[in-house]
């Protein structure tokens, strides 16, 4: 267990997987994720066969609060040379990007990749169909650092993702 | 420099150990993520990935004389991106507008063969040169990714570059 202040990170087991589908392919969460496709338990199983390779490039987290796990976290797209990474977050909730359990979350999760992994540079990509993402990354002090032209082609338009970062010197709850 | 000496061409099993020696010279392998110097052994792997997909890497010919290579890497065939990669491996070939003659036929290849929508660069906060050059092709400056790289002891930017098919 790593314990933030209102929630808890524990690992992910086969068990959970099930959840974790049903989770990602819900109308609000699948419109900020790269997944055009509707997932089911062969991508589910291939993706946890892909997390447990030796010295992985993702490392995830279920969230737990009163015992339930109420979402997934974790590091994806680890550079172990340049020390960067993408952060992951979603929560089984409609509106979760205003929680308190969401920044908690995100300053486990961060004090977890500066802090024990020794990164240097946390970032995020996030398609501006979720504008109320890039407002929760902003609360975290992420700093804006621009936007991809046509990263995504969704509902009969174009749209542009956002990178949003912040440096382990610019973390202040360490 | 004449546009007719500058010929692409797809890459054949007897170009690689070229490529090879090119990849690992400093002065090309600076301005790339490669960190580490690579052998046959990988360069043989890499040809198995290429050789059967869509054409995306060329050998560069100066007078039917291999002096490079250029293409796409990091193609998203969801989005129609990929991001363009020049390498002049004869470096006694730089700074004569040959880049300039491969960028403008790989940007036609790229929107017109590969039906790309979006062409991507990458470019290092140290490397000037290219960013004057890209900047020259009216690729926009999109993203700088911060302290994302490591080398020489310390962190630099990475600046994202984009030119759009409607542009």
């Amino acid at each position: 267990m790593i314990n933030g202040k209102s929630i808890s990170l524990r690992s992910l087991e086969f068990e959970d997987l099930t959840k974790l589908r049903d989770w990602r392919n819900m109308e609000h969460v699948k419109k900020s994720t790269r997944e055009y496709r509707l997932l089911n338990m062969i991508d589910q199983k291939n993706w946890f066969e892909s997390i447990h390779v030796s010295s992985p490039n993702v490392i995830m987290f279920g969230i737990i609060k009163n015992n339930k796990l109420i979402g997934v976290t974790g590091l994806t797209y680890i550079d172990w040379k340049n020390r960067h990474s993408e952060i992951s977050i979603y929560i089984n909730k409609k509106n979760w990007q205003k929680t308190s359990d969401a920044k908690d979350t995100l300053l486990t999760i961060m004090k977890y990749g500066f802090g024990e992994l020794n990164l240097h540079r946390l970032w995020v990509e996030i398609f501006e169909t979720t504008p109320e993402n890039i407002l929760l990354f902003k609360k975290m002090n992420f700093v804006y650092e621009g936007a991809s032209r046509q990263k995504l082609w969704r509902n009969n338009k174009w749209w542009n993702s956002q990178f949003h970062s912040i440096l382990s010197k610019e973390f202040k709850n360490k | 420099m004449n546009v007719n000496d500058i010929k692409l061409r797809s890459i054949r099993k007897s170009d690689l150990q070229l490529i090879c020696n090119w990849r690992n010279d400093p002065s090309i392998f600076q301005f790339n993520k490669q960190y580490n110097l690579l052998n046959m052994k990988n360069q043989q792997d890499w040809f198995k990935t290429i050789k059967d997909s869509d054409k995306n890497m060329l050998i560069i010919e100066k007078n039917l004389i291999p002096i490079g290579i250029c293409g796409f890497v990091n193609i998203d065939h969801e989005i129609h991106s990929g991001d363009i990669a020049i390498i002049i491996g004869n470096t006694k070939l730089h700074k004569k507008g040959i880049g300039t003659i491969v960028l403008e036929k790989l940007i036609q290849y790229g929107f017109k063969n590969l039906k790309l929508y979006k062409i991507g660069a990458e470019i290092f906060e140290f490397n000037l040169i290219s960013k004057k050059f890209f900047e020259k092709f009216n690729f926009q400056h999109e993203v700088t990714c911060r302290e994302a790289l490591w080398r020489n002891n310390r962190y630099w930017d990475i600046y994202n570059y984009s030119l759009l098919k409607v542009e």
